[in-house]
C-alpha cells in the first residue's frame, strides 16, 4: 500500500499566502521525512466565498524542491480549460522538473465560471476533454502533428520538448459520475477514486469501471488510487472535534459550487454533517481509521490512499498532529498490506 | 547597477533534460551565492529546429527555490496566447512564491506556429495582447468584473487570489518594433530593452520611448532594464571561441523563426558573427566587456543590466567560467556605475 497526501492550497482570505505557502512545505517535508510516498496538488479558478486557490503548474513546479524522492502529481489538471499544445509542454515540463516520476492526473471540472471564464461552450465540454487528452498524446509521441479544431491549429508540427517517462506519465482521471467512470476506464490509465462518494457508490463505481476495462480488453490497472478524507485524533471524538467544522465548511462549499451535480444521480453533498460522515470520510484513532480503510483494499482493491488530512481554514498544528499520527501509526501497519 | 542572469533555457535535441535542469541551478546557485540580483527566463512553445525548452511557468516557479533573495522574472510571458484568467491567476501564484520579490515581464510574440496553435488569429494579436493586460489589471484590483470578449466571460466575478505586491508586480515590456516601444511607454512600467537591437537602434528608440512617455504624461521609469549577450573570459579572441558558435547558432534560430520581422525597418539578425558582434554583443576580457557595456549607462540611461551567458548546446563549465569572471571582476566595477 502506498500513501499519499493531499496539498491543501485553498486558504481563507484573511489568511497570508506566503505563511500558507511556508506551511504547506513544512506538511510536505513531514511527509517526506515520514516516509510517505506522494504528493497531490489540486486546482481551481475563480474560488467563489472567502476563499483562494494557489495555481496548481507554478505551486507544483515549486513543491519539487520539498519532496525529496516522493511522487508528485497533479491531481487534478482541468485539462478542457487549457489548450492542448500548453498542456503537453506544461505536463511534459513537470515530468522532467519531477526527474520522471510525476503523475498526470485530469478531470472534467463541473463549474460553470470556470468554462465561461475559458470559454469552453455548454455541450462541448466532454468532446473538448477527450479532444485535448487525445492530443497531448499525440504531441508526446508523433514526429509530425497535423490537425485543426477551434482552439489549436498545427501544421505538421513536431514538439521537441517530451516527458522523461516514455512514452508519457501515467494519467489518472478523475470521475465521479457513472459516465465518467467509463470515460476514465476507455481513456486513463487509472481511475483516481474520488472523495465526495460513499463506500457504497464507490463499489458499484468499481464494478462500472471493471465491467467497460473488460468490454475494451484492457487490463484492470495494478495502480488503484483513492483519495480520502481523514484525520487521525487520539480518539474519535478529538478527532471530530478538531477536524470536523473544516471537513464540513468544504463540503458545504462543495455543494454550493455545485461538485453534486457531476455525482450520480440523487447524490447530493447538501447533507447534515453525521449523515455526510457515514462511510465516506475517515475520522478516529489510528486503528479506528485502519478499520475504516479496511474495505478499500478489502473490497475496492485499492493500493494507494492520497489523504486529505489539511482542511480549508484548519490550523497547521491540528495538520501536523494528524499527520504524525497517520505516520508514526497508521502507515506502518497499512505497509504490511 | 543590477545585475541579472538570463537563463535561456534553451537546449539540442540530444541533451537529456534532467541534467541540463541540474545545470542550470548550478547557474542560479553561483548567481545567488555572488550577489547577482535578478534570475529570468523567456518563453515559446513548440521549439523549432534543434532546440527544445521547458515551460517558463513551472521552471521558473521551480527556480524560485534555489534563488534565495534574488528578484525573479518572467522574460517574458507571452501574454496574447494565454486566457486572462490564467495569466492573472498564475501570476499571483507566481508573486506569491517569490514573497513579492517578482516582475512580470509580457511580450507580444512573433511566430505564426504559436499563433496557430493558440488559434490568436492575424489581425488580432495585439488587440488580445492590450485587452489581456487591461483585464489582468482589473482582475488583480476591482471588486467585481464583468467582461466578455473571444477569449473570457466573466460575470460579476471577483477573483480573491492576487498578487503580494498592491496592486501588482512590475510590468515589464519587452519590445523591438518602434510600435512596440510606444506601447510599452503606453502600458508598462518599463521598457525591457531587447538583446536583439545594436546600440545605435536603442538610442534611437530611447528617444521614442521618452517622447511617448510625455505625451502620456508619464515619468520616465526608476527602473530601466536591458538584456545583454555577454561572455567574459581572460581576452577577447577566447571569449568568441568559446561563445561565438553557440552565441552565432542562438541568433541563426532567431532568424528563421522570424525574430527580425519584429525589428524596426530592415534591421536582419541573418549576418556573419563578425557583423552581429558589432555594437551588439558583449565579449571579451571583464575591462573589454565593462567598456563595450559603458554605452548602455551612458547613453541609454540602463540601471539593470541582464546578462546571457550560455546558450543552447553551451556547455557548463564555459558558462560557468563567464559567469565566476563576470562575478569576481566586472560585477565589483559595475556595482560603482
Amino acid at each position: 500500500m502506498k500513501i499519499g497526501l493531499v496539498v491543501n492550497s485553498q486558504h481563507h482570505l484573511e489568511k497570508d499566502l506566503v505563511q500558507a505557502l511556508q506551511e504547506q512545505y513544512a506538511l510536505v517535508r513531514l511527509a517526506r521525512d515520514g516516509g510517505w510516498n506522494t504528493v497531490i496538488t489540486n486546482m481551481h479558478y475563480l474560488n467563489e466565498g472567502e476563499n483562494r486557490h494557489l495555481q496548481i503548474i507554478p505551486l507544483t513546479a515549486r513543491l519539487q524542491a520539498e519532496v525529496g524522492e516522493m511522487t508528485l502529481g497533479l491531481g487534478i489538471l482541468l485539462i478542457n480549460l487549457h489548450n492542448p499544445v500548453y498542456v503537453a509542454e506544461t505536463v511534459a515540463t513537470l515530468d522532467v522538473i519531477c526527474r520522471g516520476n510525476f503523475i498526470f492526473g485530469v478531470g472534467l471540472g463541473y463549474r460553470d465560471v470556470e468554462f465561461d471564464a475559458f470559454r469552453v461552450p455548454r455541450g462541448q465540454r466532454v468532446r473538448r476533454f477527450e479532444e485535448c487528452l487525445a492530443l497531448v498524446k499525440r504531441l508526446w509521441t508523433e514526429d509530425s502533428v497535423t490537425y485543426e479544431s477551434e482552439v489549436c491549429k498545427l501544421d505538421g508540427v513536431r514538439m521537441n520538448i517530451r516527458p522523461v517517462q516514455r512514452p508519457y506519465p501515467p494519467i489518472w482521471i478523475a470521475a465521479n459520475h457513472d459516465n465518467a467512470v467509463r470515460r476514465a476506464a476507455r481513456l486513463g490509465d487509472t481511475w483516481y477514486v474520488n472523495p465526495h462518494a460513499t463506500l457504497q457508490t464507490n463499489r458499484r463505481q468499481l464494478d462500472l469501471y471493471r465491467e467497460e476495462r473488460a468490454r475494451l480488453g484492457l487490463p484492470f490497472p495494478m495502480e488503484l488510487p483513492c483519495r480520502r478524507e481523514i484525520f487521525c485524533g487520539k480518539d474519535r471524538a478529538t478527532a471530530l472535534e478538531l477536524a470536523g467544522p473544516y471537513i464540513s465548511e468544504k463540503y458545504r462549499l462543495y455543494a454550493q459550487w455545485g461538485q453534486d451535480k457531476a455525482m450520480p444521480s440523487g447524490e447530493s453533498l447538501s447533507l447534515p454533517f453525521e449523515e455526510l460522515l457515514r462511510d465516506r470520510f475517515i475520522l478516529g484513532s489510528p486503528e479506528e481509521c485502519y478499520e475504516q480503510l479496511r474495505p478499500y483494499w478489502e473490497e475496492l482493491g485499492v493500493n494507494h490512499f492520497i489523504f486529505r488530512t489539511h482542511f480549508l481554514g484548519m490550523p497547521v498544528s491540528s495538520a501536523i498532529s494528524s499527520m504524525r499520527l497517520i505516520s508514526e501509526e497508521l502507515l506502518p501497519e497499512l505497509r504490511k498490506l | 547597477m543590477k545585475i541579472g542572469l538570463f537563463v535561456t533555457n534553451q537546449q539540442y535535441l540530444e541533451t537529456d533534460m534532467v541534467s541540463a535542469l541540474d545545470d542550470q541551478y548550478a547557474m542560479v546557485r553561483m548567481a545567488r551565492d555572488h550577489g547577482w540580483d535578478s534570475l529570468f527566463s523567456g518563453q515559446h512553445y513548440l521549439n523549432e529546429g534543434n532546440n527544445k525548452q521547458l515551460q517558463l511557468v513551472p521552471f521558473l516557479a521551480r527556480m524560485q527555490a534555489e534563488a534565495g533573495e534574488m528578484t525573479l522574472g518572467l522574460g517574458i510571458l507571452l501574454l496574447n496566447l494565454h486566457n486572462p484568467v490564467y495569466v492573472a491567476e498564475t501570476v499571483a501564484t507566481l508573486d506569491v512564491i517569490c514573497r513579492g520579490n517578482f516582475v512580470f515581464g509580457v511580450g507580444l510574440g512573433y511566430r505564426a506556429v504559436e499563433f496557430d496553435a493558440f488559434r490568436v488569429p492575424k489581425g488580432q494579436r495585439v488587440k488580445r495582447f492590450e485587452e489581456c493586460l487591461a483585464l489582468v489589471q482589473r482582475l488583480w484590483t476591482e471588486e467585481s468584473v464583468t467582461h466578455e470578449s473571444d477569449t473570457c466571460i466573466l460575470d460579476g466575478v471577483r477573483m480573491n487570489i492576487r498578487p503580494v505586491q498592491k496592486p501588482r508586480p512590475p510590468i515589464w515590456f519587452a519590445a523591438n518594433g518602434d510600435q512596440a516601444v510606444r506601447r510599452a511607454a503606453r502600458l508598462g512600467d518599463t521598457w525591457f530593452i531587447n538583446p536583439h537591437a545594436t546600440t545605435g537602434t536603442n538610442k534611437r528608440q530611447i528617444a521614442i520611448y521618452r517622447e511617448e512617455l510625455q505625451k502620456h504624461g508619464k515619468p520616465f521609469p526608476k527602473e530601466l532594464p536591458i538584456a545583454k549577450e555577454v561572455f567574459c573570459a581572460k581576452d577577447r579572441p577566447t571569449a568568441i571561441e568559446m561563445a561565438g558558435p553557440y552565441l552565432l547558432g542562438k541568433y541563426k534560430d532567431y532568424s528563421k523563426w522570424g525574430q527580425a520581422e519584429a525589428m524596426p525597418g530592415d534591421e536582419s539578425l541573418d549576418q556573419p558573427l563578425e557583423s552581429l558582434l558589432e555594437d551588439r554583443f558583449v565579449l571579451g576580457s571583464p575591462e573589454e566587456c565593462f567598456e563595450q557595456l559603458r554605452p548602455n549607462w551612458e547613453q541609454l540611461g540602463v540601471n539593470h543590466l541582464i546578462i546571457r551567458t550560455h546558450w543552447a548546446g553551451m556547455p557548463l563549465s564555459h558558462a560557468l567560467s563567464s559567469m565566476r569572471l563576470i562575478s569576481t571582476e566586472l560585477l565589483p566595477a559595475l556595482r560603482k556605475v
